[in-house]
This record gives structure tokens, sequence and C-alpha cells, in this order.
């Protein structure tokens, strides 16, 4: 049990006892004649028994504080080696993270060569398509647009009436003049693009249909004008507001 | 070293035990100078007390005294070990190549 003592607990025990001890040779040689005991030399003998120990616990402490100094700084070179293994294992998580993601990523990669190489296309034929589906402005905005221009990614409710469709017989009658004079502003703007030619308006007998401007259709009958319902009025009032920056292209009439 | 030796302190009981005893001697033979003795022999014992609570705060503050020898020497042999191993680690991890 002594063994597992720490020596600072040994030397203040034995320091303790000395204390005891000298208190013991004082009160005996203070203490009147009849209480005296003649235990003299056996205290003086424990005395320097406890002396001596002493000493040699003190010695043993000097021995004990050179291997305290070796101990830390065997403790000191530990905590740079521990921050080096640190340091190494953050790097090795990191290289492994990237080089997990590189494998993941060229996995990928490999999957969609393997499907391309199943279905192979000329480049010849991707090129011609990549014209055709850019030619008419669809996919971006031609290089002069700018906020307010009117034309859109898709045929407009003014491009619909000068192209073939707006000047057949049903429309020609009565609105030819306000839609001859408009032709000009819309040759300027469709002059890449349009594959109707505006200016072969087939010739138009007297018709018994007219559209009007605000997109209704109108039935000659006798001197009376009739509007006739059709899916556009009903259509109108949700799409008036229709932002015309929306690519909801498919309709011609989404206006 | 030197500082090492100069934290250890001489504690030195007996010789103040000694001369308490031999100025008690002189106390109990003086006849006209009964006061001043007694009055001296107090002292001593009063220095007596100071020398044994110096020599405690003094074995307090000796630094790595926390364990007994044995325990000391088995810590520094385990820090040896782990010196090794981390060196050994250290080597392994910095000689990986892919």
């Amino acid at each position: 049990m002594a063994h597992n003592l720490s020596t600072r607990d040994r030397l203040l025990s034995v320091i303790d006892d000395i204390e005891i001890i000298s208190k013991e040779i004082i009160e005996n040689l203070m203490a009147p004649k009849h209480q005296k005991t003649h235990d003299y030399l056996q205290l003086v003998d424990l005395l320097v028994l406890k002396d001596n120990e002493l000493k040699q616990l003190l010695k043993l402490a000097a021995e004990q504080e050179k291997i305290y100094e070796k101990i830390n700084a065997l403790k000191e070179q530990v905590g740079k080696y521990d921050n080096e293994i640190n340091q190494l294992q953050k790097h090795l998580k990191e290289a492994e993270q990237i080089l997990s993601t590189a494998i993941f990523q060229a996995k990928q990669k490999l999957a969609s060569i393997a499907k391309a190489n199943e279905n192979p296309v000329q480049s010849e034929e991707l090129i011609k398509y990549a014209y055709r589906i850019s030619a008419s402005h669809a996919i971006s905005a031609p290089n002069t647009w700018q906020q307010g221009d009117l034309r859109r990614p898709y045929p407009t409710d003014f491009e619909t009436r000068q192209g073939f469709l707006g000047k057949t017989d049903l429309n020609m009658n009565g609105h030819g003049h306000n839609l001859q004079s408009q032709t000009s502003i819309n040759d300027i703007n469709r002059s890449n693009n349009s594959t109707v030619d505006s200016q072969a308006i087939p010739a138009s007998a007297t018709n018994q249909f007219s559209w009007f401007p605000s997109g209704e259709l109108h039935m000659m009958s006798g001197h009376q004008s009739i509007s006739l319902e059709t899916n556009r009025s009903h259509k109108d009032a949700s799409q008036d507001d229709a932002s015309s920056d929306s690519s909801s292209s498919s309709s011609s009439d989404s206006q | 070293m030197n500082t090492t030796e100069e934290n250890i302190p001489q504690i030195d009981v007996i010789s103040v035990l000694s001369e308490i005893i031999r100025k008690f001697e002189r106390y109990n033979s003086a006849v006209e100078t009964k006061n001043i003795e007694s009055q001296e022999v107090a002292q001593k014992v009063l220095e007596l007390q100071k020398r044994l609570d110096e020599a405690r705060l003094q074995v307090k503050a000796i630094p790595g005294i926390d364990q007994s020898k044995s325990q000391q020497l088995e810590h520094l042999e385990n820090l040896k070990k782990q010196l090794i191993l981390k060196q050994e680690l250290i080597n392994k991890y910095k000689k990986i190549s892919f």
C-alpha cells in the first residue's frame, strides 16, 4: 500500500510524525517531575529514524523531479506528433473525397457515353437540327432585342394576320386596307424569318366573314353584322394579361 | 540539473529541537535570568513550528511527486512507446503510394 502513495504524501506524513515526536519531547521536558516519563531515548531514537526517512524521501523527490522533466519533454514531442498525424489524416480524407467524386462523375460520363453509342447520330444532322430550331429566334432572343421590343419567340397575333391565314378570303373582307398598311412594318421585323410571303395575298372575293381587330368573328347577314362565338372569346379573359415573355408558345393566339 | 537540486528543501528540525533542549536546560539551571531564558525557549519553540510549516509548503511546491516512483517510471515507458508508435504511423502515412 505504501507503494501506491505518492511521494508527496509520504513526505508530508513523515513531517507530521516528526512534529508529533518533537512535541512529545518538549512536553516531557516541561512537565513537572512526577509526570515525566523516561522514554526520552526511545523518542529521540524515533526522531532520528524519522529524520533519516525524511532525508531519503527528499533524495527520491529529487530523482523524481528529473524524471518529471523528461516526461514533460516527451509529452511535448507526442503533442507535435499528434498534430502531424491529424494534418495527415485531414489530407487523406480530402484526397479520398476528391477521388470518390471524380470516380462517381467518371462513371456517370461512361454511362452516358455508352448510351450515346447505342443510338449514334450524325453530326451533320445535329447541326442541321440546331440551325432549324434556332432559325426563328425561338431559342434565344435576337442580338438587338431590348425590353419593350414586340417580337416574341412565337408567332404573334400581328404576324399571323400578316401570314397566309390572315390573308385568306376569310379575312380580306373589310380589313384589307388596314392590313396592307401594316405590311411594310411587318417586313422590317420579319425579313429574315418569314416563311409566308405577305405580298402573295390571294385575290379574295366578297366574303361573308370578317375579323375585327378586337379578335371577334362577324358574319354578314343581309346588312347586319352578327358576332359569332368562338373559343377565342372564352379564352380572352384569362389570357389578356398573359406575360408575353413566357413561352407558352404552342397556340398562335395566346394573346 | 542545478535548479532541480535547489528545488529540494533541506529540512532540518533536529538542530532546532536540540537548541530548544539546551535552552531549557539553561532555563532550569538559571536563577536570575529565568524570564529571559523562558522567553528564549518560547521563541525556539515557535521557530520549530515555523520550520515545520515551511517544510510542508516546500514539499507541496516540489513538482513531479504526484505519483510514486514506480508509477512515474511506468508513465515514462508508456510515453516512449506512444512516441514510437506515432512515429511509425506518420512514416506509414507518408509512404502511402496509390
